[in-house]
């Protein structure tokens, strides 16, 4: 069997395979690549059990071959060539040659029986969705799945498709994040969770081109181009997160995102490094922000102007997350609809785009008089 | 009844766990117990198989049997005791900070006991079961298999795993997702706490008999088939043992044995001394217990001979066993085999390896005195 291909095309083809290769493994088969030639294209395939990536490229090769290759040590040579066309032979003592202008490279494979098959999801539930705009759901959700392995389920995030449009849902208790596609709608509702990992894989892949998503009853496929990416999901059920979310938040007080936050970055500076707590003390058209690190003697306050329709309240927060959940608003100016210093407070954009729906809940921290 | 192929002795256990598979009433957690080197990862292996390769066509089967020997992911999760990475803090995984060379000598020794299951795995440094291997379950648990009917969680030398270990592994050990089995395999249940024990259906091993350890030595390990057997009752039914004894080459060793309770009862000191430092020459306790071991066998074949039983385990030294009671007759041989035990498990409690050598030789010397004093007068 031989065949050329170009070190860039081949590189890239590499590039977008390798982050599925896992580092150290107690499986050493999945240290490599699948090398697969067949009706002229060259397929490769790595997986980690949790993820699988694929691609191919045109290539003209007279036979058929499924072969497994170490994938570090193939890529780092592809990589390290500069632009050049390279040369690929088997040897018949399961060898792989790879010949350059300059050089001869062997490397050893082996045979493909032990590389675990990678699920194939059905197309019969097919999603069409811009990849910019896939990608703007998931830089907007992604930074509150829980880091707690306890709950698994919360480890992911949620595509929930409903009438509505399609949900894409991320908590770990302190905060939640709901931002809905309006576009996609579907008439029953679904609930898929796609795992860490894979969504932070998955964000990397992302272009402006368009995304075909396929679900199954236990993976999820995603074509990015010439490349497919697939995941196992997440088995358990989701919590039940539209009961967290509070109604009746009469309480309302809108505020210029940019101040806020400049206000919180120098507030974290003075709370204390194990709560993280934040005060918000509002009052007519007027907020004011203050933390204290009383083992340090050290405390901040600061004024800020806003437009408030409400009781007067003062209500705690841990700095860290009103820091995420702000620099998530994507707007000039933020709503915090609130009930009472003890309950969840709603955290909007004061204008959101048509096809769009962001929501952004946090919960309090009880303030210590 | 292929299901089980190659498995040596352990009628009783196959017999449950064929029950279990033909009621579909199969426990989602399991606790193997039993000496090591009686065959309770092998038996795990196999009941995986089992469950999994069940009506499945023919080549299929075969495919999936393969998957679960070679110890593949999502079948089987093997967890064993792993050495601690370098800089590996609480969100590492378990092989994420080890060095290449340390994953390459565990690829190296599971490749050994994918060819021999009787194996046992030893990696150096991996003295405890790590809490991120058990928090590596929860997330093997946590993922949506369906499509695979069976996904076995074997943890062998589960003992080993640390009060937070077990109690990271209590939630899924309860009420694991369905599909899911744990298997724990253990020579001591009793170091696991109550609550996982609890949890668990309690299989217990039995020793094997001195065929079945002869022809799993031959077979699996390819010792000679005359070694294999005079080897075999001295394992006490543990393969693991019967290595260790070939390990200290056997033949020596029963001389050995011989020579020093010899010399001690006849008060040669230097010479007793001589032969065992010669032979604890690694230091190990493990040799030490061994010795004391093989002289209470001793003991108990001479016991025999007094007492015309002739089952004897020294087999090829009667001779010797005679002349033995013969220069030696008025030692109190019940005596002197407690003295023993009772030294041989001062061993675990950190003492002076030297101090403990000369405590038996003096032990064993100060039995002979009456006799001897009778003589005298």
């Amino acid at each position: 069997m031989e065949f050329k291909v170009n070190s860039r095309i081949l590189e890239k083809l590499l590039s977008h395979i390798i982050p599925a290769v896992p580092t150290r493994t107690p499986m050493p088969i999945l240290e490599n690549f699948l090398f697969e030639i067949k009706e002229g294209y060259l397929k490769v395939s790595a997986t980690d059990l949790e993820i699988a990536l694929i691609s191919s490229v045109n290539v003209s090769a007279e036979e058929e071959i499924k072969i497994v290759i170490p994938a570090r040590l193939l890529y780092e040579v592809v990589r390290s060539l500069g632009d050049t066309q390279i040369l690929f032979e088997t040897e018949p003592n399961s060898k792989l040659k790879l010949t350059t202008e300059n050089g001869i490279y062997n490397i050893g494979f082996s045979s493909p029986e032990e590389f675990p098959a990678i699920p194939a999801v059905t197309k019969e539930k097919e999603i069409i969705i811009s990849g910019a705009e896939l990608k703007k759901a998931i830089d907007q959700t992604s930074f509150a799945m829980s880091k707690e392995d306890m709950r698994p389920s919360m480890t992911g995030t949620l595509f929930e498709f409903s009438e509505e449009g399609l949900r894409f849902v991320a908590t770990d208790g302190h905060r939640l994040v709901r931002y809905i596609n309006k576009k996609i709608k579907n008439h029953k509702e679904e609930q898929y969770i796609i795992p860490e990992k894979a969504i932070s894989v998955l964000s990397k892949l992302l272009t402006e081109d368009e995304v075909k998503i396929y679900f199954s009853k236990t993976n999820v496929s995603f074509y990015i181009g010439d490349i497919e990416f697939n995941s196992r999901l997440i088995g358990e059920k989701y919590p039940a997160y539209n009961s967290v979310i509070p109604l009746e938040n009469e309480n309302e007080m809108k505020l210029k995102t940019n101040e806020i936050l400049s206000t919180i970055k120098r507030m974290s500076l003075f709370s204390t490094t194990s709560s993280k707590q934040v005060k918000f003390t509002i009052e007519k058209n007027n907020l004011e922000v203050s933390a204290e690190d009383i083992d340090r003697g050290s405390n901040a306050k600061e004024k800020i102007e806003c437009m408030y329709k409400g009781e007067p309240m003062s209500i705690g927060f841990n700095t860290a997350y009103v820091h995420d959940i702000l620099s998530h608003v994507n707007n000039e100016e933020v709503i915090f609809k609130l009930h009472s210093p003890t309950k969840a407070c709603i955290v909007e954009p004061a204008k959101s785009s048509e096809n769009e729906d962001l929501l952004l809940l946090l919960m309090p921290v009880r303030l210590n008089n | 009844m292929q299901n089980w192929q190659g498995i040596y002795g352990q009628r009783s256990v196959i017999n449950t766990l064929t029950k279990l598979i033909e009621n579909s009433s199969v426990p989602h957690a399991l606790l193997f117990s039993g000496l090591s080197g009686v065959g309770k990862d092998f038996t795990a292996i196999r009941f995986a198989q089992a469950l999994n390769s069940n009506n499945l066509p023919g080549e299929e089967a075969a495919v999936v049997n393969n998957l679960i020997n070679n110890f593949n992911e999502p079948y089987i999760k093997y967890i064993l005791p792993l050495p601690r990475g370098k800089n590996e803090n609480e969100a590492s995984g378990p092989f994420e900070k080890l060095s290449a060379e340390e994953n390459e000598n565990y690829w190296e020794e599971l490749n050994k006991k994918i060819s021999n299951p009787y194996y046992k795995i030893q990696i150096p440094k991996a003295s405890n079961i790590k809490i991120s291997s058990i928090r590596d379950i929860n997330k093997f648990i946590s993922f949506n298999f369906s499509d695979i009917k069976y996904r076995i969680i074997l943890i062998s030398d589960a003992h080993l795993m640390n009060d937070e270990s077990q109690n990271a592994l209590l939630k899924n050990l309860e009420e694991p997702p369905a599909g899911i089995i744990f298997i724990l395999c253990t020579p001591y249940p009793n170091l696991l706490r109550e609550t996982i024990r609890s949890r668990c259906w309690l299989i217990p091993f039995q020793p094997l008999d001195k065929d079945e350890i002869a022809n799993i030595l031959t077979e699996y390990f390819h010792v000679e088939n005359e070694l294999a057997k005079d080897v075999a009752p001295f394992s006490a039914g543990s393969v693991t043992t019967a290595l260790k004894l070939l390990d200290h080459d056997f033949e020596l060793l029963l001389d050995k044995t011989i020579f020093i309770l010899r010399y001690s009862f006849g008060r040669k000191y230097h010479s007793a001394l001589s032969t065992f430092s010669d032979f604890l020459s690694d230091n190990s306790t493990e040799s030490l217990k061994l010795i004391i071991q093989m002289m209470i066998i001793w003991l108990t074949d001479v016991m025999k001979f007094r007492l015309n039983n002739r089952e004897y385990y020294f087999t090829k030294n009667v001779e010797t066993l005679e002349k033995f009671d013969n220069r030696f007759p008025g030692i109190d041989l019940q005596k002197t085999i407690f003295k023993l035990d009772k030294l041989a498990s001062s061993i675990q409690n950190n003492i002076n390896q030297n101090l403990i050598i000369l405590n038996i030789m003096f032990e064993l010397a100060s039995l002979t005195t009456p006799q001897m004093n009778k003589n005298m007068t």
